[in-house]
């Protein structure tokens, strides 16, 4: 692939949602819309969380942690910062950097000490560096900056941001995101995250600098987090710092490993299912619900709950395992392995 | 010039001396063989000269350069390559990726260049595929480039492990137990392959090895490990009639009383 093709394909995905974005709202209400545009939000989610523990095979579950910092930053830009004259998809977009940037910086600020720690021990910490971020936003009121007064908003959320995400642009952003993640993926950089996945010690002796690689893989999976922030706050035009939680900073790592781990469709496929299953949940339970003469019961989340047991029980290796589709286009038949003494 | 020079090298774990005192002097082109019984250091040894564990006291120097305070991954772009003991390929990755890994140090592009897939990188790429695959096909692995490591059988793995060292092109190559699990047949031709490299790549090799036919018929020289201890030190002709080394090995012969 050289550098015409790559963007021809950003060209020829640009057009399209570009069409698509004109014809999305003749075809569905405003709820099934908002839904589409969750999806792509958590396909830059997914995506960007996979490279962190797909690909280099760290566990982190503070991924909306950076993304609450992106939010905020990225909100606070547009609203207090960005000239005037500036027309609303320019505001969004360098709002869209800021948020990436400073997120890509705490990810590396983070990322520095807790590194070290593997397995358990990150994932602890990660989840420990969400909880503060929640914490902090909820907490923080207003924040006086050179003689004017920034509303964080506290415990009440960050309102009053312009709209300015719309289902062109998240979806670009997701486009984006997959395009950047899979060119890094499929390069020699993208081989030493994956040797870290394997065996670290293996990767260093092979004169892998995994502690680069490692920090590397948390800013940039951070920023695309910070992005997805900041698309989010444009969207829903308020940012409440429960909406950062634990909980449902699991639920991007569920698309992963739900997708299957290194494997970037699995992680589109992941994200998608994830954010529209409980909306399907919804009918299945009020059926069940009727079927019982119990329609109050509110079975969402325990069929939810079940069908990621029946998944890891069937597919532990997640839908994708750490395969592309594009392996199911060109498949080939595996040469038989020679064996020995097998005359 | 020697191509290693090991001086005063101690390492000890709390109060436990694992390597005391190591020294060695190794000529480049030379095949130099570490052995003893278990426990006696062998591998720490060989984890400090890899840069894997900084020795507590003395010296290491490749090429007249001090590796003492480098990070692993440095010592391995200086030139020096090592195996492990048990086998640590990267299992779920192809042997092309394996081995492709171990050249991306000098792979020659940034992030930013894959990200933009600018010339650079395609031609690189290419470059890094093409290398691959040369390796690959002198070790006879060539047709198995596609296979996940973790499918090849041992033998195929061991030699694999070899290649993979020897795609980031060192001048020192240290082996740790290269014939384990091997039986006799296969450890000869093990013998034959091990030479075939030294000579095809211009190496100095540094093995530890327990199978003895191997280690007498392959090293023109040999270090002999007891507790951490150095007992021993010469030919292999040397080392098999000399009383410590025998000692250490089957231990002493309890006098008549």
């Amino acid at each position: 692939m050289s550098t015409l093709r790559n963007f021809a394909i950003l060209l020829a995905g640009t057009v399209f949602l570009w069409l698509l974005s004109g014809l999305v709202p003749r075809m569905v209400g405003p709820y099934p819309q908002q839904m589409l545009n969750l999806v792509g939000i958590n396909i830059v989610l997914a995506v960007s969380l996979n490279l962190i523990n797909g690909y280099t095979g760290q566990f982190s579950i503070g991924h909306l942690g950076f993304a609450a910092v992106g939010g905020y930053a990225s909100a606070t830009f547009v609203k207090y910062f960005a000239p005037v004259t500036w027309t609303g998809p320019l505001s969004l977009f360098v709002s869209l950097l800021i948020g990436g940037a400073v997120a890509g910086a705490c990810g590396l600020l983070v990322g520095l000490p807790t590194l070290r720690l593997r397995g358990d021990y990150l994932a602890i910490a990660t989840l420990g560096f969400g909880e503060i971020i929640r914490v902090v936003f909820l907490n923080i009121d207003e924040v006086p900056v050179g003689g004017r007064t920034i509303d964080l908003g506290g415990a009440r959320g960050f309102t009053g941001i312009p709209h300015l995400s719309d289902f062109f642009w998240i979806w670009w952003w997701a486009l984006l995101t997959c395009l950047v993640i899979l060119n890094i993926v499929y390069s020699s950089p993208g081989r030493a995250f994956k040797s870290i996945r394997e065996d670290e010690l293996a990767a260093e002796v092979m004169g892998v600098n995994t502690t680069y690689y490692k920090v590397a893989a948390f800013v940039i999976g951070s920023f695309f987090a910070g992005v997805a922030g900041g698309l989010y706050a444009h969207e829903f035009v308020i940012l409440h710092p429960t909406r950062f939680n634990f909980i449902n900073s699991f639920d991007i790592v569920l698309m992963v490993v739900f997708g299957g781990m290194g494997s970037t469709t699995g992680a589109i496929f992941g994200a998608a299912f994830i954010t529209i299953l409980p909306e399907f949940l919804r009918d299945v339970s009020a059926f069940i619900g009727t079927r019982l003469g119990r329609p109050e019961l509110d079975l969402r989340l325990v069929i939810y709950s079940l069908m990621l047991i029946v998944l890891m029980l069937v597919r532990p290796q997640g839908l994708m395992g750490s395969r592309e589709i594009t392996a199911w286009f060109h498949r080939k038949p595996k040469p038989p392995l020679e064996k020995e003494g097998m005359a | 010039m020697p191509i290693l020079e090991a001086s005063g090298v101690t390492r000890r774990f709390g109060g436990l001396t694992a390597v005391n005192d190591f020294n060695i002097s190794i000529e480049p082109g030379e095949v130099i063989g570490l052995i003893g019984p278990n426990g006696a250091g062998k591998t720490t040894a060989f984890n400090m000269l890899s840069g894997v564990l900084p020795p507590s006291e003395g010296d290491i120097r490749f090429e007249g350069k001090s590796i003492i305070g480098l990070k692993t991954h440095k010592v391995t772009q200086r030139g020096i390559a090592r195996t492990f003991q048990n086998i640590r390929l990267f299992a779920d990755l192809t042997v092309l990726d394996n081995v492709k890994i171990a050249s991306h140090f000098r792979c020659g592009y940034t992030m930013a260049e894959a990200v933009l897939r600018a010339p650079r990188f395609v031609r690189r790429e290419a470059e890094i595929e093409r290398n691959a695959i040369d390796l690959l096909g002198i070790f006879g692995l060539a047709h198995l480039k596609d296979e996940v490591a973790r499918n090849l059988p041992y033998g195929e793995q061991r030699r694999m492990e070899i290649a993979r060292a020897l795609a980031t092109s060192p001048r020192l190559l240290l082996l740790d137990e290269p014939a384990a699990g091997m039986n006799p047949q296969e450890s000869l031709e093990l013998v034959e392959f091990i030479r075939f490299v030294r000579d095809k790549f211009d190496l100095t090799v540094l093995l530890i090895e327990h199978h003895m036919d191997v280690v007498m018929s392959i090293c023109q020289r040999i270090l002999v490990l007891d507790y951490g201890v150095t007992i021993s030190k010469g030919t292999p002709k040397e080392i098999q009639s000399d009383p410590r080394v025998i000692e250490a090995y089957l231990g002493k012969e309890v006098e008549d009383g």
